[in-house]
């Protein structure tokens, strides 16, 4: 009698010559452990709040500069620093968080033309760029260059001024780091514009200054759920990686005949998972 | 070493299937939902990849495609559990 791990993991007459955790039950029993691992992860993070959660060290500052070299190689002016459209994503960035929503537009409705109004920024053209759970400012930048619409906000001719805020807490039970990017050009007319979709018209009015600055954001070290989801996610294909290999090896290598899915695909189609798994980046932008 | 030089262009198609569903995933990077769009594609194009590559081996049966369904949906499962 083979042993139990040979049948499992290399093909053998006592498997009918195929590893039993290639077999169709076998999958959907991985299939029932994934799910199951993930569930308790989910799980975790609703009951204990904080557990899990991801929280970074961005500086605004860096965030408006790398903004500008975007600008600047598109041959697009650059933004200034404005601290009531600081406040304003400020304020934006705790409205999320108070009002556990991570959207454009709040649960009840507030949009992001509010915070501007409320800073006392008069804006002519308004924008607004969204992005949580990423770890330095230079993926933020380019996650927005990456997305057509964050791109064409942030390369914007019509704006004149900036203000970043980068604030920690927490939404649905996640900790995170969310960072908001506030565009404006004061004074006279018109449009304002979330992630790039022109909108509206709002008559300018007197600007009034606003001094504030955005306080910097305090670091607290936690395991990140995207982190402990990668790993899970990762040691599932690696487990049918290394089963495909072995399947692989030892049919080529004796030759053996049997009715079965072509397993040199479905390497391929594994090894290409892995490398997804490894290149998605944790961040997210709207 | 016969058959995969006789397949060599059905493992082509795929590589080239599985290639720029990565080079897709690593520009949508930032929009999970493309993303989640993406690896669905790549399964049912897998899958359909399996039905006509045993259909011109003249070994399709229905085990077989059971086999690629549940290979195909174990992937995008783990791949998608990572973008939700």
């Amino acid at each position: 009698m083979a042993h139990p791990f040979i049948t499992l993991f290399v093909p053998h007459p006592h498997n009918n010559h195929k590893a039993k955790i290639l077999w169709p039950k076998s999958i959907v029993i991985l299939i029932g452990l994934f799910i199951m691992g993930r569930s308790i992860i989910d799980i975790t993070i609703g009951l204990r709040p904080g557990v899990l959660g991801f929280a970074a060290q961005i500086n605004p500052d860096k965030v408006i500069e790398l903004t500008n070299i975007e600008r600047l190689n598109a041959g697009v002016s650059i933004v200034k620093v404005n601290s009531s459209l600081n406040q304003a994503a400020l304020a934006k960035a705790a409205d999320m968080f108070e009002n556990n929503y991570w959207a454009h537009i709040s649960p009840t409705g507030t949009e992001p033309w509010y915070f501007i109004t409320e800073s006392g920024y008069k804006y002519k053209h308004a924008g607004e760029n969204l992005a949580r759970d990423f770890s330095n400012p230079t993926d933020v930048v380019k996650a927005w260059m990456a997305s057509p619409t964050h791109r064409q906000n942030l390369l914007d001719d019509r704006y004149q001024e900036i203000g970043v805020a980068v604030m920690d807490g927490t939404i649905n039970g996640v900790e995170t780091t969310l960072v908001v990017q506030m565009f404006g050009s004061s004074q006279t007319s018109v449009s304002k514009i979330a992630s790039s979709k022109v909108t509206n018209t709002v008559l300018a009015e007197e600007p009034t200054p606003v001094v504030q600055t955005v306080p910097a954001p305090e670091i607290t070290p936690t395991l990140s759920p995207m982190d402990l989801s990668r790993v899970w996610s990762l040691a599932f294909v690696v487990l049918v990686l290394l089963a495909l290999s072995l399947d692989w090896i030892f049919v080529f290598r004796y030759n053996i005949i049997r009715i079965s899915g072509d397993t040199w695909a479905h390497l391929t189609f594994f090894a290409g998972l892995a490398i997804i798994l490894l290149i998605i980046r944790q961040g997210i932008v709207l | 070493m016969k058959k995969p030089l006789r397949n060599i262009v059905d493992y082509l198609i795929l590589s080239l299937i599985v290639s720029t569903a990565i080079v897709l995933i690593l520009y949508f990077n930032g929009s999970k939902y493309t993303q989640q769009i993406i690896i669905i594609a790549l399964s049912i194009l897998y899958i359909v990849w399996g039905v006509l590559h045993h259909l011109k081996e003249k070994s399709l049966q229905a085990r077989i495609i059971i086999e690629y369904v549940l290979f195909a949906l174990l992937g995008s499962i783990v791949v998608i559990g990572l973008l939700k």
